[in-house]
């Protein structure tokens, strides 16, 4: 009898080995957790040497738990390089239930280089559970793409012109001019010598 | 010869005429440079930009003049609609198209589709039996979440179309493709609503494809609105964890679209698809959201200490 008695309580030991959370109330009430993302494919121009602010995403709470959202810059090509300093604001934010969405906005701080700088702001969101709603949290996540283009002033005019290769016009174009006004005054010369 | 001249004389000068002079009714116009697309300050022209579909309220302003006064119109008409595959005269959907009228009898706005897409508050009109020539109206409207998404940086998905009519039929047109028109886009919205908020499993070590309990369904289940086409996809924040020491690798949860825990995959810390649930179409009313779940297992490794083990789930739609 004894031996049995030890016996079933061994298999409930192992039966809660890996319970995770509180099955029997976490599903009592409908709860849900919900984020919303209008994402405005923010791709903007931003002249060297210049700083910008622009609009990336608005977000929602959709559901009936207050979220915690935590933004964070994934580059998808050489956005870390020193060609940009890029940020974003805000980083986190509490998107209780039925409040005012919320505008995220990219701020180039100062465009270093030409080139265009692309990736995308990983939303997470956390929950936290009412008391005696048990378990793992399932939570929404999104994101929004980012395209910033650094420019030089010049593409107002519809033309971008790279720093070295007007360097390199203005000193052949300079080239030139000497060229032809040595020459001149050569010509000169022999033309007065005859 | 002298006395028939006379008489002639005569007949011509107390002859009659009568007639009438019939001025038509002009049509009502609409002055195409006092047109614009503005938000709801009035003080941003969003003409050309991509509008927000997520419950953001926009306006926009036109000038009607008609020489027997407002209070010869009959109604004004302003139309919105996808002109890439839909047409001025299609019907109202979420999705494509959309009708706001305002009645000079009545002086009353409608928008037959709901009316969501209007704030009666913010539009602008001269009331009934106005006598001026000429008044800037303002229709305040919204769209809806699923109004179709226009490829960003493009914004000429869409355009108006506003039409006076006058009480003699008369009609005056801006916007439908001659005369300059007014175009927008709309920006990418994606929203996931977890209706599992939560989800345990319960099991002894060893154990293996233990399915998940998310409302006893064996699926964490989850709502979708989008405006355009979409998929699902997961990951894990981590480990799972149990306080005082005690891990179970997230390579142990398994993921899939369906209930074929063979054909499932383990969940990492990168996002990764759900497959089954992918390509999805936009829905077309916003009311009725996709209604989907991703299917959990868990292998509980042998020798595992026992307690509550916990980790996050995280759900997004992607495109």
């Amino acid at each position: 009898m004894k031996s049995k008695a030890a016996f079933l309580a061994v298999i409930l030991v192992l039966v809660s080995v890996a319970s995770f959370g509180f099955a029997n109330q976490a599903f009592s009430e409908n709860y849900t957790a919900g984020l919303g993302i209008s994402d405005y494919e923010a791709n903007t121009n931003v002249t060297i040497g210049e700083s910008k602010q622009f609009e990336i995403a608005r977000l929602s709470n959709e559901g009936t738990l207050d979220l915690i959202v935590t933004a964070t810059w994934i580059p998808d090509f050489n956005a870390t390089d020193a060609g940009i300093e890029f940020r974003f604001y805000p980083d986190q934010v509490n998107l209780t239930v039925g409040s005012e969405p919320i505008l995220f906005y990219g701020d180039v701080v100062k465009a270093n280089a030409l080139g265009t700088y692309e990736g995308h702001i990983q939303f997470s969101t956390a929950v936290q559970l009412p008391e005696g709603y048990g378990g793992n949290p399932s939570v929404p996540g999104g994101s929004a793409k980012v395209t910033v283009n650094i420019v030089n002033s010049s593409v107002q005019f519809g033309v971008s012109v790279d720093p070295g290769i007007l360097l390199s016009v203005l000193g052949f174009g300079i080239g030139a001019l000497v060229t032809v006004v040595v020459g001149f005054k050569i010509k000169n010369r022999r033309q007065r010598a005859t | 010869m002298a006395s028939l001249l006379v008489s002639f004389a005569h007949a011509a000068t107390s002859g009659t005429s009568t007639g009438t002079a019939t001025v038509t009714s002009p049509a009502p116009t609409i002055n195409m440079t006092d047109c614009n697309l503005y938000d709801s300050t009035g003080a941003t022209v969003k003409n050309n930009t991509s509008l927000d579909s997520n419950n953001l309220e926009y306006w926009i302003n036109f000038t009607v003049a008609e020489n027997n006064t407002m209070a010869d119109l009959h109604n004004v008409t302003i139309i919105a609609w996808d002109n890439r595959g839909q047409d001025v005269a299609d019907a109202d959907s979420q999705r494509y198209h959309y009708t706001w009228t305002w009645v000079e009898s009545t002086d009353t706005w409608a928008c037959p589709l709901s009316a969501s897409y209007i704030n009666q508050t913010s539009c602008l009109d001269p009331g009934t039996a106005n006598a001026d020539e000429s008044y800037t109206f303002q229709l305040g409207f919204k769209l809806s979440k699923v109004a179709n998404y226009s490829n960003g940086g493009v914004y000429d998905g869409w355009q108006f179309n506003i039409t006076a009519y006058d009480d003699a039929g008369n009609v005056g047109t801006f916007g439908n493709g001659t005369g300059g028109r007014i175009q927008f886009g709309v920006a990418s919205y994606l929203s996931i609503t977890i209706t599992d908020a939560a989800h345990t499993w319960e099991g002894a070590p060893g154990e293996s494809n233990k399915a998940v309990d998310a409302g006893g369904d064996g699926k964490v289940d989850f709502t979708v609105l989008a405006n355009r086409v979409w998929k699902a996809q997961v990951k894990g924040g981590g480990d799972l964890t149990k306080g005082g020491g005690g891990i179970i690798g997230l390579d142990n949860v398994t993921q899939y679209g369906s209930n074929s825990v063979g054909d499932s995959v383990s969940l990492t810390t990168e996002f990764a698809d759900v497959t089954g649930i992918t390509s999805q179409a936009a829905p077309s009313d916003e009311a009725s959201p996709a209604e989907v779940g991703v299917y959990l297992w868990l292998d509980i490794p042998a020798a595992t200490p026992s307690g509550d083990y916990v980790y996050t789930l995280t759900v997004q739609v992607a495109t």
